[in-house]
């Protein structure tokens, strides 16, 4: 420990170096309150200083003032050395920035008691400096990882963009990080996915958990699948990827295009509240089943309740932080107040129910995380960013050209037996440029096509075999013993692309022809006049999807023009 | 692959589609829709959320059924089809003959 002892006599200066060397102290020494702060500025490493009060040039109390101004967070213990004992000094001493007094003339034992007192407050007070530097050095690597973790949430849970004049929502994460989960998503039919979840917890950690959901969610929107199936895609995914202790709350919603249809499967939620048009509560839709991520898979419940709201009615979702916001007096919102303000009608039900918990919270520190969602049921229409109507055909529009292919087959009766003739096809017609939202429905002709080549052409079966419900399954069963028994005979397929032109869009161009006798196309075409008919009804329906369709060769060939539109 | 049947609540019974509903659907289609129990389906909904492939024997297979649960049940529904096949519901007529939704 290195001491700056100042003083103007020689004497003092002397005796203290004295006490302190033999004590294992190094000291240097300063004539007066100019010297000290002199040497003070050029050495860095002084510990403690003993400075006398009266001196020329400068004295103590100046010194004392210079010394610690340059001190900053910095612990250098200033000890008066003096023979003046009165109240005025002493409190001058302090004020001036001084910590302790030692009495003139020196007592050995009590300046070297004091210098070991002060020599533990220099030792606590420097693990406190480097404890909290440590402490700032993990704050900063936390906020930057905060910074990236923000990042990669930002882009992971990337909405789809849903813009559904239907929804009504409010979300408001209690830390940067939200343990509830909001998402929506158009289905491939004009209807509307919702998701409304609360992990256990808030913060990062719970929040950790919506990465795999929204990815799940997003996937499973877009095939279309049920919410119970849904709901166990994520169950699964929870329950191997969350500690026991965490799971997620969860109501999935799909409203139908036409609005009069919910299905929810809900685990662990508040009730759903359902009000009528005018707004009054009529329903409340417990959840029926454990939250996610909790049970096996083999458990696991994919029971789904089917809702026909009435038209205009709305469904409002909510999660715990609604009703569990405190109030300065700990008491709790509650679901009373909740479903209270809701029957007084609002303008905007969730707008409304926000600023009642925020003004019941009065400032206070919001708990959790608090979300909310409200959903009408009527008639549908998504709407993206921009204001234009989301389609499932929007998404597949023609990009580039489409190539001028070429493309025959020659099916000989085993080929025909196999049974995947169309589904291979398909494939294959599948990779043109502009085929993929066709794909549907071009199943459908080329199936209808090729099984009136096979079944009036090759194996002449008998569509009145249909009229009844046991002849429908008679007409299949002798159509698999002709075709096992079939033995000569072909059917040729072709199919011509024709790009898009100024007059039109890109187009196929299919024909079927078979080797049988060929049949009168006049009559097939006109059975299925007869409403309830269970057959008769392909040709008429390839007609309608097509531009044209013509038959010729004695209806052993057929040719039809499909758009690409 | 397989037509998978649940009760639905409400005597509310659904037969949910496989992707491709055509003609190799016939007996398996006709024996989902005889194994329900009328005493517990009062409305039945067909969901084709799943189907994509669709030929003009499945149109054939749904009149049967029609006409199979007509007096039997108040309200058949056919639901979460997608715009490829509400197309040929249309074409066909269909949307006339159940509620299609």
């Amino acid at each position: 420990m290195k001491i700056l002892v100042v003083d103007d006599h020689h004497f003092n200066r002397e005796l203290m170096g004295f006490i302190l060397s033999d004590h294992g102290y190094d000291s240097v020494e300063a004539i007066n309150g100019a010297q000290a702060c002199e040497i003070f500025s050029s050495t860095s490493d002084i510990d403690l200083v003993l400075m006398d009060i009266n001196m020329p040039v400068m004295d103590g109390y100046e010194a004392t003032q210079r010394i610690k101004a340059t001190l900053g967070d910095k612990l250098v213990p200033v000890l008066f050395v003096t023979a003046l004992d009165d109240d005025e000094t002493l409190t001058k001493c302090l004020t001036v920035g001084g910590d302790d007094f030692v009495a003139k003339p020196v007592n050995e034992s009590v300046l070297l008691a004091k210098l070991h007192a002060h020599q533990r407050t220099i030792l606590i007070h420097r693990q406190l400096e480097e404890t909290n530097k440590a402490l700032e050095y993990h704050r900063r690597v936390m906020e930057r990882e905060h910074a990236i973790v923000d990042h990669v949430f930002q882009n992971g849970l990337k909405q789809i963009d849903v813009n559904c004049p239907n929804l009504k929502t409010h979300v408001s994460p209690m830390s940067m990080f939200n343990g509830d989960l909001y998402l929506a998503a158009p289905s491939p039919t004009g209807g509307l996915y919702v998701l409304l979840g609360d992990f256990t917890g808030h913060g990062l950690s719970a929040a950790i958990g919506c990465l795999p959901v929204s990815n799940i969610f997003s996937a499973m929107a877009e095939k279309h699948v049920s919410v119970g199936d849904m709901a166990r895609e994520i169950n699964l995914r929870l329950q191997s990827l969350l500690p026991s202790n965490m799971f997620f709350c969860a109501v999935i919603i799909e409203l139908s295009q036409s609005g009069d249809r919910l299905s929810i499967w809900a685990g662990g939620m508040n009730d759903i509240l359902v009000l009528d048009k005018q707004g009054d509560l009529i329903d409340r839709l417990a959840s029926l089943h454990m939250p996610l991520g909790i049970l096996n898979d083999h458990e696991f419940d994919t029971e789904v309740r089917v809702y026909h709201p009435q038209m205009e009615s709305r469904v409002f979702v909510y999660t715990d932080g609604v009703i569990e916001a405190c109030n300065n007096d700990g008491e709790q919102f509650g679901e009373p107040r909740l479903e209270a303000l809701l029957n007084t009608h609002p303008e905007d039900n969730v707008e409304a129910v926000w600023a009642a918990v925020e003004e019941f919270q009065h400032g206070g520190v919001q708990e959790d995380d608090i979300s909310m969602v409200e959903l009408l049921c009527s008639p549908l229409s998504l709407l993206d960013s921009n204001g234009k109507l989301l389609s499932v055909s929007n998404a597949n529009q023609l990009e580039r050209e489409t190539l001028p292919w070429v493309l025959s087959l020659t099916l000989s009766p085993a080929h025909m037996r196999e049974g995947v003739v169309i589904p291979e096809l398909l494939n294959v017609i599948n990779n043109i440029r502009g085929v993929g939202s066709h794909k549907d429905l071009l199943y459908t002709i080329l199936t209808e096509l090729y099984n009136n080549a096979l079944e009036y052409g090759l194996l002449k079966l008998d569509s009145e075999l249909k009229l009844e419900p046991e002849g429908f399954t008679a007409y299949y069963k002798a159509r698999e013993c002709l075709l096992r028994d079939l033995d000569e005979g072909e059917i040729v397929f072709s199919l011509s692309v024709v790009p898009s032109s100024e007059q039109q869009p890109p187009s196929l161009i299919f024909s079927f022809t078979d080797t049988g006798k060929g049949f009168d196309f006049v009559d097939v075409a006109n059975a299925g006049e007869e409403d309830d008919l269970s057959f008769g009804r392909g040709i008429d329906m390839v007609r309608a999807l097509c531009d044209s369709l013509e038959y010729s060769n004695q209806g052993r060939t057929v040719e039809v023009t499909y758009l690409l539109t | 692959m397989s037509i998978t049947c649940i009760g639905t609540g409400n005597k509310e019974v659904t037969l949910t589609l496989e992707e491709t509903f055509d003609f190799n659907c016939v007996e398996k289609f006709r024996m989902a829709y005889e194994e329900i129990d009328p005493e517990v389906c009062h409305k039945l909904v067909i969901d084709m959320r799943k189907t994509h492939y669709m030929d003009s024997s499945a149109l054939g297979m749904l009149i049967n059924m029609q006409k199979y649960w007509l007096g039997r049940c108040e309200n058949i529904r056919i639901v979460n089809s997608n715009p490829q096949i509400r197309k040929i519901f249309t074409i066909s007529r269909f949307d006339k003959k159940f509620t299609i939704d």
